[in-house]
């Protein structure tokens, strides 16, 4: 059966990018724009892994959204698409989270290659 | 070895100390014209320096005595020195424990700052009683002892404090004067020619009046001169510390707004290069080999271009955090390797050798921010060689000076003179370095001198106009773990 994937980024050419690439590889793929959203889509599909801008909307509001989809879908698990690189992890170190980061921009190969290794480790825990 | 040629540079050394807000008055209470405590501190080490200054003098009256009388007749003193031996005793006694209360930090209340200058004023002005007594209240310039301790008690207490000081001091010197002209304590004086005189000076009543009157008046003018003068003083301070926290607060205003315009800029950036590579994955065989390269320079052009906009946003968000960083002890030789495998594709394209001696190495420091760090030393080495130049990165610990040391020295075009000094300055670039590379920003550096500010990281720039370059960081000893 084919992995679900939510895609949250405000930008559209990204979000062409990333659902053409996954959708190649036989992956079923939701793209939401808008952190508003994101609860809906959840509530409505089960997923096996949300890719999540950083900085959607406000500079960021994905780090304070990735904590609101971990507290209360903690199953899923959330990879952060972030400019910024490891300079995010510390944000989180106190919190709890094992936070898989994903620097952009993505190329095709480190994307599925990202989502590859993230599903794969969820399905053996 | 490249480093051993490149002995006889320009050399510059930088530290930067964070700033710990401790600025002359404190900040938080805008009411208060109380110094900082900090401030305060300094000015009891230096108190009691002054006071063994003072032990010293009563101790060398005292050992006036022991001169032969022919001799002690030639300079003129009085030879009735017990009474110094006595003081000096009791002052270097009092003087021990404030330097031994003064070293203790982190003191408040009863043992604060403020209550150590005020108990040392009030031992002080004690004294100096004893010493206008037994030096002439009358006969010599002994009461204007009182004047320093005035002025001190003006710059570093409130007004009414002050006040009381000045008017203890008064009553002091006014009951020094009746009590030995109602002959209740003997009158003295340590010089000879005045010692005859003591005596005539008391025997006038009203000369004594006004003479004690025009003292005290002068105490009390002194402390509004001097009191006045520090309201101004501390007035203009509240003034700066103000205006520096208002520099601050824009200056975070600037790195979040700096922060957000990189991201927009970063963004449609990301977006082009997201585009190239969608059109490259899904009809790279498709395409024409000529429209292949085309759109492979644009994705160059574009990761250049994004690179810069991000170093913004680096230094930016180094300014300004998401949550303070928490050094732990790291792995340093690592984190070089690692950013010289990261480089090694640079300084192909550049024509570079890197050459590495890199030891186990640890350091106490934030991971990414020396990542940060060694990536621009480095990096900038290769940009800055000349073709087919060697870069020689090394990182061991010194044992000599008990620190790890991470060194990169380059033979490139390196820095005039004039110039090492400001190369840590926001978006500084010297002509060279533009001619050189004309995608030179300055930012790099600025990012090494915030990390090396967070950090307490020790640098030292060696450099020749023509002949290259060695930087030097001085890093944290790793720390034991708890």
């Amino acid at each position: 059966m084919s992995k679900r994937i939510l895609h949250v980024d405000d930008d559209p050419d990204i979000g062409t990018m990333v659902c053409a690439v996954l959708q190649r590889e036989g992956f079923y793929v939701t793209s939401v724009r808008t952190l508003g959203d994101v609860f809906p889509a959840l509530d409505q599909d089960e997923f096996d892994l949300i890719l999540l801008d950083a900085m959607i909307e406000e500079q960021d509001s994905g780090l304070i959204a990735f904590e609101l989809l971990q507290n209360r879908f903690p199953r899923v698990p959330v990879i952060l698409m972030t400019s910024l690189g490891e300079m995010v992890r510390p944000y989180f170190k106190d919190r709890g989270f094992d936070v898989g980061i994903l620097e952009k921009p993505v190329s095709p190969d480190r994307l599925l290659s990202a989502i590859h290794s993230c599903t794969m480790n969820a399905t053996r825990k | 070895m490249i480093l051993r040629d490149m002995a006889a540079m320009n050399a510059v050394d930088f530290f930067w100390k964070k700033r710990d807000g401790a600025d002359c008055i404190s900040p938080t209470s805008p009411d208060s014209h109380q110094f900082s405590a900090e401030v305060l501190n300094r000015n009891i080490a230096w108190y009691i320096s002054l006071r063994w200054v003072s032990c010293s003098i009563l101790l060398l009256y005292y050992c006036i005595s022991f001169l032969p009388s022919a001799v002690i007749h030639f300079i003129g003193v009085v030879s009735e020195g017990t009474w110094s031996l006595y003081l000096a005793c009791f002052l270097l006694f009092a003087n021990g424990i404030f330097y031994v209360v003064s070293r203790r930090k982190s003191l408040s209340g009863f043992v604060g700052p403020h209550a150590q200058m005020w108990a040392q004023i009030v031992i002080d002005i004690s004294c100096i009683a004893v010493v206008v007594h037994f030096g002439g209240s009358v006969a010599t310039p002994a009461p204007f002892l009182y004047i320093l301790h005035i002025a001190l008690a003006c710059i570093f207490f409130p007004i009414h404090l002050s006040l009381s000081v000045t008017f203890i001091s008064s009553v002091l010197y006014g009951a020094c004067v009746f009590f030995e002209y109602i002959g209740f304590i003997r009158p003295h004086a340590v010089f000879a020619a005045r010692a005859m005189g003591p005596l005539g000076y008391f025997a006038n009543g009203s000369y004594l009046a006004w003479h004690v009157f025009s003292v005290t008046t002068l105490f009390f003018l002194l402390w509004y001169m001097v009191s006045r003068l520090t309201k101004v003083i501390r007035i203009r301070e509240k003034q700066l510390v103000a205006a520096g926290e208002e520099t601050r607060n824009l200056q975070l205003e600037k790195d979040r707004y700096s922060a957000q315009m990189t991201h927009q800029l970063k963004a449609p950036l990301d977006a082009i290069r997201s585009n190239i590579s969608l059109v490259l994955y899904f009809n790279g065989e498709k395409i024409p080999v000529e429209v292949v390269a085309l759109l492979q320079k644009i994705d160059a052009r574009a990761r250049g271009l994004a690179a810069l906009i991000l170093d913004v946003l680096k230094l930016s968000r180094l300014n300004t955090p998401l949550v303070p960083p928490e050094p732990v002890n790291i792995a340093f030789d690592e984190i070089v390797e690692r950013c010289v495998d990261e480089l090694t594709a640079l300084a192909r394209q550049r024509k570079i050798t890197i050459e590495t001696s890199i030891e186990k190495t640890q350091t106490y420091a934030v991971a990414d921010q020396i990542h940060m760090m060694v990536e621009n030393i480095i990096s900038n080495a290769i940009v800055y060689s000349n073709e087919n130049g060697v870069v020689f990165v090394r990182c061991d610990y010194d044992t000599q000076i008990d620190a790890p040391v991470f060194r990169v020295a380059d033979r490139g075009i390196g820095i005039p003179a004039e110039k090492v000094p400001h190369i840590f300055e926001d978006y500084f670039h010297t002509k060279e370095s533009v001619c050189h590379n004309s995608a030179s920003t300055g930012i790099g550096l600025a990012i090494v001198k915030k990390v090396a500010e967070t950090h307490g990281i020790r640098l030292k720039v060696e450099s020749e106009l023509g002949q290259g370059t060695i930087v030097t960081a001085v890093l944290p000893k790793s720390r034991l773990e708890t």
